[in-house]
């Protein structure tokens, strides 16, 4: 075995044997941590430093050896299963989505067009390092929010509401989950911090407006927190951070709701469709109709389905379960559960905290698109909403697609993320200081790690 | 006395969880712990610890976090997780057979604890 007498080579040649090259430098420092560790007991026995760096890094063994091992451990992998789900999910979307278009070219051909967009921002996302987002958390929600203002004013409104406006906050959640990792340890300026950005994300989403997006935001926002200070990421007493953080949670929509007669109507009509007087209410009532009349397997007995406003798109699963069966709509529904399941199940996998505040983000949003869907096809709710890969939707695809690549992304990258380290007390680089009456030159370099 | 690696290999992963369930470890500190428990018959080298801990780590026997170190640098704790710990139950019930059945055939017919006076 060739004889090494510095770190740098015996590293080298360990490192060369494992192709995936992001893990090399979590190796290296493991293993040079040790080679030190060994190198100062032998000098603490006696030996001149030489010495004892050459029989330290000699203990470690060969190299190629060690290397061939870890090679094998430090595989970048996808999670398989998950990979699986979406494909299905995919597929299963684009019989959906070929059958509701039936007769209606276009519709197909739409989908057609950002189904290979959506693939391919899932490979990007997949790819991509999302360790940015931990890195400039700041700087990359303000762009977005700078970008949410600029497309609220210059795009075209439908309804008076900017076009895949809801997408906005869905996307903006995983910035949010990277401000409050950037947060750790700074006891109880973190929820200045937070709640001014929150605030800031659900303002721009209200501006759109997209009311079910900002609803969104907030519930994911809350739960994201509600997870940070059990986990005790901001050091801060936990009782007091819930009162912090659910004081106002609480207290301002029940005040917007006791106060304006405009919110108090507006989440009547969103809940009690059929008191609305412009007539959104229909829609819901026809729903409402149609489903008392469902069986489990066939045809409904109402026709008047195709009469409803969007039934292709946002009332997906009424529509197919009127008409084959309420089997249908369980089945796509337990697809999507099975997604949301493993989504939380690779959140809880991950070993560092912006992987967790990232993926639960992303779990998050896909759990609430879908649950607004499936209330809003029971003609429970009317915000209209997504259903994670199955509904119709360009941007909404394509902005599924690369949360789950970005999800994935976490997964792959697990072993070998790592969290950058937050004191909670800033040190200061003071040379010239005054101490009991006496001038202090310090001149140590006092930088911590 | 030098042992037979082969008689090691498949059990090092055992010795390294128990060390484990017992408090949390760097790579250096198990190696001193299985020498000092096993009173120098186990000298294991750090080329053959660290796949193997990262081994252990992606199975999801046990995690690992860094933690500063009194010498200023940082240090990788490894910590059992309960997954490890079904696994070491395990493979400990699997030793105790595979021991108390060798030490049937040689010592010709006579258990482990009537052989060691258990």
């Amino acid at each position: 075995m060739q004889k090494f007498t510095d770190i740098k080579s015996y590293l080298d040649s360990v490192c060369n044997q494992i192709r995936w090259k992001k893990a090399r430098e979590t190796v290296s420092q493991e293993l040079e941590n040790h080679i030190n560790d060994q190198k100062d007991a032998y000098i603490a026995d006696g030996m001149d430093d030489k010495s004892a760096l050459e029989k330290a890094i000699q203990d470690m063994g060969d190299p190629v050896v060690t290397g061939e091992q870890l090679d094998r451990v430090h595989r970048p992998r996808p999670d398989w299963i998950m990979v699986g789900l979406v494909a299905l999910l995919v597929a299963v979307g684009t019989i959906v989505q070929y059958y509701l278009s039936l007769g209606d070219s276009n519709m197909f051909k739409h989908y057609l067009f950002y189904a290979p967009i959506g693939i391919v921002a899932f490979i990007i996302a997949y790819f991509a390092d999302y360790s940015i987002i931990g890195k400039y958390p700041k700087a990359l929600f303000a762009t977005a929010l700078v970008i949410g203002v600029v497309a609220t004013i210059i795009f075209p409104k439908l309804n008076g509401a900017v076009r895949g406006g809801f997408y906005f906050p869905i996307l903006l959640v995983s910035l949010f989950a990277g401000i409050v990792y950037s947060q750790r340890g700074t006891r109880y300026k973190s929820f200045f911090i937070c709640g001014v950005f929150y605030i800031l994300g659900t303002a721009v989403s209200l501006a759109m407006p997209t009311i079910g997006g900002a609803i969104l935001f907030s519930i994911a926002c809350l739960v994201i927190m509600t997870a940070a200070v059990c986990k005790d990421w901001f050091s801060a007493k936990r009782t007091t951070s819930f009162a912090i953080i659910y004081t106002p949670a609480i207290l301002l929509p029940l005040l917007a709701i006791i106060s304006s007669e405009k919110v108090r109507s507006r989440l009547m009509y969103a809940f009690v469709p059929q008191l609305d007087p412009f007539g959104y209410g229909y829609q819901a009532g026809v729903i409402r109709s149609v489903l008392s009349d469902v069986k489990l397997w066939g045809a409904a007995g109402l026709p008047d389905i195709e009469y409803m406003l969007d039934w292709k798109t946002d009332y997906m699963l009424t529509y197919l379960m009127a008409k084959f069966g309420a089997v249908v709509g369980i089945f796509l529904i337990l697809l999507i559960l099975v997604l949301i399941v493993r989504l939380f199940i690779v959140v809880s996998r991950q070993k560092s905290m912006l992987g967790f505040a990232v993926s639960l983000s992303v779990a998050l949003a896909v759990t609430i698109q879908s649950v607004f869907y499936v209330l809003g096809n029971l003609g429970l709710i009317i915000f209209s909403s997504t259903l994670p890969l199955l509904s119709f939707g360009g941007v909404g695809f394509v902005v599924n697609m690369a949360l789950i690549g970005l999800v994935l992304s976490t997964f792959r990258r697990n072993s070998i993320t790592k969290d950058s380290i937050k004191h909670s007390t800033p040190q200061w680089n003071r040379v010239l200081s005054l101490f009991h009456g006496r001038i202090v030159v310090d001149l140590r370099d006092r930088r911590e790690i | 006395m030098a042992i037979d690696k082969s008689l090691l290999s498949g059990s090092t992963s055992m010795l390294l969880l128990n060390l484990l369930s017992e408090k949390d470890m760097y790579g250096y500190e198990m190696i001193e712990a299985l020498e000092k428990m096993s009173q120098n018959v186990f000298s294991l080298k750090a080329g053959t610890l660290y796949p193997l801990l990262h081994t252990l780590e992606d199975k999801g026997w046990v995690t690992s976090a860094e933690k500063p170190s009194p010498n200023g640098r940082t240090r990788k704790y490894y910590c059992i997780t309960p997954k490890g710990k079904g696994a070491l139950a395990d493979k400990k019930s699997e030793w105790i057979t595979f021991t108390v059945a060798v030490n049937r055939v040689l010592e010709g017919g006579m258990g482990f604890a009537e052989v060691y006076g258990y």
